[in-house]
């Protein structure tokens, strides 16, 4: 633990291509979001168990903005 | 008073401002409609969690925050427990903004904006930006090597359109009450208007779906 | 008993004869809101925990103005000359700090100077001031004063401008190897400044003199922005604005990543190379987020979700479950 503390103190890791240019910390978070978001897209989400037809209305919705003229 | 004689539900009864409020706001969720426990069915993946962990996640940013200021701007260079409070605003901000951008990216594919939805996709980029301008404060009042340079750096910016005239980014007492008081309220009001209206819309229904394709 | 589909027909539902469904109108799921929030607290309030304790948060200690005598003295010398030369940074710099300079303008309106100078600071007295306060003791730096204060503007700007050129031309800017020349009372000046730097006492001069609590250290900030060595600091640690230090954090700490957009365009051509880089990409800046507010109204960037199908995974067990045709 305080060995990654310290690792993160010292100076930082930078990539460079060209004019482009990113710290490898920024870098990873950047990817780690990116792999967040693509296993959040790809896992099976845990169903919530079987599905009822919409419910039958038996009046109108109410209608946020009032009777229309 | 004859008024009191006024059935409920007639409008004549919409002639005190309170019951006008609080029918405009039984309007805007109607009861059920704020924590329902049924959802669509298509309300079934791992992306549609990141907008309630968007939402855990500033719920920790503000209580860390709270404790951080419980010892005052300049504690957390002094005390280690100061230091620890100040490492968990730090992380737990870092994952509020991850967890909101993956909730971003994921309403944008799914184009959440249609039926009628574009002020929830708006307040939505409202609380990102407003978000934005939080931790830019929160950088300014550090009151280290960081907010010396930030400050003299982002100065140029905010005087080049006339903003620093009234927004002085090198007083760090004036930046400590936007980031404590002034952003903290906006961020957390957008979030509620957000919330509102995506409990008042329900969540939106598939592309090629909804019958407009 | 569960509730009834959260959801109400919204505003275009209600004006359209056919009708476009809308959440209301789907099969339902149970979904526990609440469970979903208390887990996803547990888990962000863990995270938290676990990365405050492993990685804990940077805290690069402040430059001061002792610190930066002790490490660059040339530079100090060389900056308070610049100040009293009226050609630092700080002292042609315009609104808010003073009227040196119209400022920057975008698209030809001068919203820099429109925000008028609020708050002004004279360069000049970042130095005088603090050396007129703490020169009780020394007779030379007295002297040195009465003859600047005695002197015209001109005479002024003569004798700090050439010092300042003679300064930069010294081999590594090193004052006691300034060529011989009329500099006037300056070098006593500057010399005499660099002491007061190193007594650690310049911050209280700057920022609290004559008010008990000096809470705006603009002054402070500004003198030492002037000099090179807080830029040369920053710079050590990739945190240029050429080297995307927007987005960069002292160490290898996490910086802000959700800065990339606004910190790129001053790597590229007009930007890196404009003046008025920092109005320009302010304004950049506001229109593409305005963009991104009205992303809803925008023909083509509202259609990129319907062109590249990545909604054909997020709701995949929908379209698998209701095929077209059998959609109720």
């Amino acid at each position: 633990m305080v060995g990654a503390a310290a690792a993160l103190a010292d100076s930082g890791s930078y990539l460079q291509w060209g004019w482009f240019s990113i710290s490898l910390t920024n870098l990873l978070i950047i990817a780690g979001m990116v792999v967040v978001f693509v296993l959040a897209l790809l896992l099976p989400f845990p169903g919530g168990g079987p599905a009822e037809p919409a419910p039958v209305r038996t009046r109108a919705p109410a209608d946020p903005d009032g009777p229309r003229p | 008073m004859s008024r009191a004689t006024v059935a409920p539900g007639t409008s004549a009864g919409h002639d005190t401002w309170t019951r006008a409020l609080r029918e405009r706001i039984e309007r805007t969720v109607p009861p059920g409609q704020a924590l329902p426990d049924r959802q669509p069915v298509y309300v079934a993946s791992w992306i549609y969690v990141f907008g309630v962990a968007t939402l855990a996640a500033l719920f920790v940013v503000v209580v860390t925050g709270g404790l951080l200021a419980l010892g005052g701007f300049e504690w957390w260079h002094v005390s280690s427990l100061g230091r620890f409070v100040n490492s968990l605003h730090l992380w737990s901000v870092e994952i509020f903004f991850a967890a909101m951008v993956i909730h971003l990216w994921g309403k944008f594919w799914m184009a959440a904006w249609r039926g009628g939805r574009a002020l929830t996709w708006m307040t939505g980029v409202v609380a990102f930006l407003a978000s934005i301008g939080t931790a830019f404060t929160g950088y300014l009042t550090q009151t280290n090597f960081d907010s010396q340079w930030i400050s003299t750096q982002a100065k140029d910016g905010l005087n080049a359109v006339g903003i620093g005239a009234w927004f002085n980014v090198l007083n760090p007492g004036q930046m400590l009450l936007w980031h404590v008081v002034l952003l903290p309220f906006a961020v957390g009001l957008i979030a509620v208007l957000h919330i509102v209206l995506v409990r008042r819309h329900g969540v939106v229904p598939p592309i090629e779906a909804d019958g407009e394709d | 008993m569960a509730t009834a589909t959260p959801t109400r027909p919204t505003r275009s539902s209600r004006r359209s004869p056919a009708r476009p469904r809308d959440a209301h109108s789907f099969p339902t799921r149970r979904y526990d809101l609440v469970k979903e929030f208390v887990i996803a607290l547990v888990v962000v309030g863990l995270l938290t925990v676990g990365l405050a304790a492993a990685f804990s948060s940077p805290d690069e200690k402040p430059i001061t103005f002792a610190s930066w005598a002790q490490a660059a003295p040339e530079d100090v010398v060389a900056t308070a000359a610049a100040e009293l030369a009226g050609t630092s940074a700080s002292a042609t710099y315009g609104p808010p700090y003073n009227s040196a300079a119209e400022g920057q303008k975008l698209l030809g309106v001068p919203l820099q100077k429109w925000g008028g100078v609020r708050h002004p600071v004279n360069s000049a007295d970042l130095v005088l001031g603090p050396l007129t306060a703490s020169s009780s003791g020394d007779l030379r730096v007295k002297a040195a004063l009465a003859r600047w204060n005695g002197a015209s503007d001109a005479r002024r700007t003569a004798w700090a401008g050439a010092y300042a050129d003679a300064l930069a031309k010294a081999p590594n800017g090193d004052p006691a190897k300034v060529a011989p020349g009329d500099y006037g009372p300056v070098p006593t000046l500057t010399n005499g400044f660099l002491d007061v730097a190193r007594t650690g006492g310049l911050e209280g001069q700057l920022t609290s003199s004559g008010t008990f609590y000096g809470g705006d250290p603009t002054r402070a900030l500004l003198l030492l922005s002037d000099g090179a060595y807080i830029e040369d600091t920053a710079r050590a640690q990739h945190l240029g604005g050429d080297q995307w230090g927007m987005m960069n954090e002292t160490g290898a700490y996490p910086g802000q990543p959700w800065m990339w957009l606004y910190t790129f365009w001053y790597q590229v051509p007009p930007f890196s190379t404009s003046d008025n880089a920092d109005a320009q990409v302010w304004g950049m800046m506001m229109l593409l987020t305005l963009g991104l507010v009205l992303l809803p109204f925008i023909p083509g960037l509202r259609s990129i979700p319907r062109w590249i199908p990545v909604h054909r995974l997020v709701w995949r067990q929908y379209y698998r479950d209701y095929p077209p045709g059998e959609r109720h």
